[in-house]
């Protein structure tokens, strides 16, 4: 049976400034690859049989797609996760080297959220969360929207999850004292 | 086909950020296409792979040259032996065939150069000037 997953997505409106860049150089790199066709190479790709599939490349282009290429992997080379056991997030999918860091709810200790002033107006943000076991952040969720919302759904959880286990801790407490008083 | 459901190629398209996505690879390959990139299929000019094809390719090219080298060659030889021997029959055939105008110095050299207008004389035999 497959468990619920909540899957938290970093959104494009964390990389704006990239995006503005990717859209102003866009058609200026239209503009001077037509004003100097120089700029446009061409050569013969690869052939097969009697054909040969010829390429024309505008030199140019990389520019906007240095932007936008930078901002899909940024979007998609995280994964954060929040399921009924825990918190957990996936960094580095399309990197060479991936860390995964994984959390319970009742083991955390601080949940921060960070959000600047243009962040505010977008409605995004960032989550910062910190456990016992480590002086320092343990999971970072930075780019997501709505940061408050998910703050305190993260809270709510934690704190049901550490009364249950309070309430469970407390029971068994009082049956131990009344079986000792018992003898 | 049961495999496949239809929500799986509907996805992409309601979740925001992927939607994005795509719509940010769409301008980007549609920046590439105005700034001049693209592909394109051409056939490649075949090398002679043989001694003999390129002959046969090339049979037609070289065998108009001789023939037409031959004519004028031809010509050539006509001309000088005109010139050179204006009594040769030769002269005076192609003069029949082709300068009229030639026939009153074709006439006018008969009486010197019998051989010259013989077809003349033939005409004359013939009675049928």
């Amino acid at each position: 049976m497959a468990e619920r997953q909540i899957k938290v997505e970093r959104v494009w409106r964390s990389q704006l400034s990239r995006l503005a860049l990717f859209l102003v150089f866009s058609p200026i790199c239209v503009w001077l690859s037509n004003k100097f066709p120089e700029t446009v190479i061409s050569g013969p790709l690869f052939g097969f049989d009697e054909s040969v599939l010829m390429l024309s490349l505008p030199l140019l282009w990389f520019v906007p797609a240095y932007f936008a290429f930078s901002c899909i992997l940024t979007i998609y080379d995280v994964k954060y996760t929040l399921d009924v056991r825990g918190i957990e997030a996936k960094i580095g999918i399309l990197s060479l080297s991936q860390s995964i860091t994984r959390i319970r709810y009742e083991d955390i200790r601080s949940i921060d959220s960070r959000q600047t002033l243009s962040e505010r107006m977008l409605g995004i943000g960032t989550i910062e969360i910190g456990t016992a076991a480590s002086a320092g952040l343990e999971i970072s969720f930075e780019g997501i929207s709505n940061p408050l919302d998910l703050q305190k759904k993260i809270q709510v959880e934690r704190d049901t999850r550490l009364r249950k286990a309070a309430q469970k801790q407390g029971g068994q407490d009082f049956s131990n004292i009344a079986a000792a008083g018992g003898e | 086909m049961s495999l496949i459901s239809p929500k799986n190629f509907i996805a992409p398209f309601t979740n925001v950020v992927n939607l994005a996505t795509i719509i940010v690879v769409a301008l980007l390959f549609l920046i590439y296409r105005l700034s001049g990139g693209g592909v394109a299929m051409s056939s490649r000019k075949a090398p002679p792979q043989t001694n003999r094809e390129a002959t046969v390719k090339e049979a037609p090219v070289t065998k108009v040259a001789p023939v037409e080298k031959r004519q004028e060659t031809q010509e050539a030889q006509a001309a000088a032996a005109r010139s050179l021997h204006p009594s040769a029959d030769n002269s005076a055939i192609d003069d029949l065939l082709d300068r009229k105008p030639s026939n009153d110095n074709k006439k006018q050299n008969s009486p010197s150069n019998p051989g010259g207008s013989s077809l003349d004389d033939i005409a004359k035999q013939l009675g049928v000037e």
